[in-house]
């Protein structure tokens, strides 16, 4: 197998309504107000001059707005508070939201940690372990310049019996 | 509606580059529907940094490609993923005349064996049409260090579709 053996195959050409996608994402395009073409994953937004914003909003509000109430009523629901997870595989394509967090940083802070005597009702003490979280959620969208910061403070207290202590 | 001097500019770039770039996307890719985004990401984004509305230069978007299916294939389900994904070999990577359409299964199987180091600069080179110039802007290595190893990786892929036929 030489190089002109490989000169004698071509890379396979692409699927039309794929082209068409591809074509229709002409930065040119995307500025006269054609709605940009969209991935299996995630649409692709062309460049937004500032000059005519106002005629994309309802392309980046509405999903932003759903990110902003996901990203803080999710973990307020769940009962392990703010962790980070992992990716769910089998997630579907249509549940995808439509704004692409391409860098998220999950991160939580240790703000105060301290130790706290309480005593039960027969007079046991009781070493109450105390802990004042900051979590952090950031997520960047940088394709269209979106950056969404949630801090949240959280309180641990664990107790702890001196017999075990 | 008729197509500005740009947009017609645009159809024809996209029109006779769009294959070498789904070509170099789906040797990184696990599935097909992730090559094709990785091309259309990329394409957008690259058009977006140039700036002012032309074609993008190839070896920006190829460089693109490759830094955004790095970042796909980082999770280990990814990574895992693509490895079955490559494996099966689902999409035909080249087209052929009919007397060429064993050559093309045989180079695609070789190159699917070869390692990525090589099959990268050989598929720039080949099917991307890069210089050893753009190629080594491509993958940011010295230019010398892009022509040594798609030698070597021609060498390889020889003794790879020899191992293959026999």
């Amino acid at each position: 197998m030489s190089e002109n053996d490989l000169d004698l195959i071509e890379a396979a050409r692409p699927p039309e309504d794929f082209l068409a996608r591809l074509v229709a994402a002409s930065p040119t395009r995307s500025e006269a107000g054609a709605p940009p073409p969209r991935a299996r994953h995630a649409a692709a937004g062309g460049a937004v001059r500032l000059s005519t914003l106002w005629r994309h909003w309802p392309r980046w509000l509405i999903p932003a707005v759903a990110t902003v109430l996901l990203v803080v009523g999710f973990p307020l629901l769940r009962p392990g508070g703010l962790k980070p997870r992992a990716r769910e595989p089998g997630l579907a394509v249509g549940a995808r939201p439509a704004l692409k967090a391409d860098d998220i940083q999950i991160d939580r802070q240790l703000v105060a940690a301290f130790d706290a005597i309480a005593h039960l009702p027969d007079g046991e003490p009781v070493r109450l372990r105390c802990r004042e979280w900051a979590d952090e959620v950031v997520m960047r969208d940088s394709a269209r310049g979106i950056t969404i910061e949630r801090h949240i403070p959280r309180v641990e207290v664990v107790p702890v019996s001196f017999e075990t202590y | 509606m008729d197509e500005t001097p740009e947009q017609a500019e645009w159809r024809r770039w996209v029109g006779d580059h769009a294959a070498g770039f789904l070509l170099f996307a789906r040797q990184r890719a696990r599935c097909e529907a992730d090559a094709q985004d990785l091309v259309q990401e990329a394409l957008v984004e690259s058009a977006r940094r140039q700036g002012d509305g032309r074609p993008p230069p190839r070896a920006l978007v190829f460089a693109t490609i490759r830094r955004r299916a790095i970042d796909m294939a980082r999770g280990e389900d990814r990574r895992l993923g693509r490895e079955q994904a490559v494996s099966d070999a689902p999409e035909a990577w080249f087209d052929s005349s009919v007397e060429d359409r064993e050559l093309a299964r045989l180079v695609q199987t070789a190159m699917n064996r070869l390692p990525d180091i090589y099959r990268e600069v050989i598929t720039l080179r080949m099917w991307g049409g890069l210089t050893f110039a753009q190629i080594a802007e491509t993958l940011a290595i010295p230019a010398n260090t892009a022509a040594s190893r798609y030698r070597y990786g021609l060498a390889e892929l020889r003794k790879l579709a020899k191992e293959v036929l026999a």
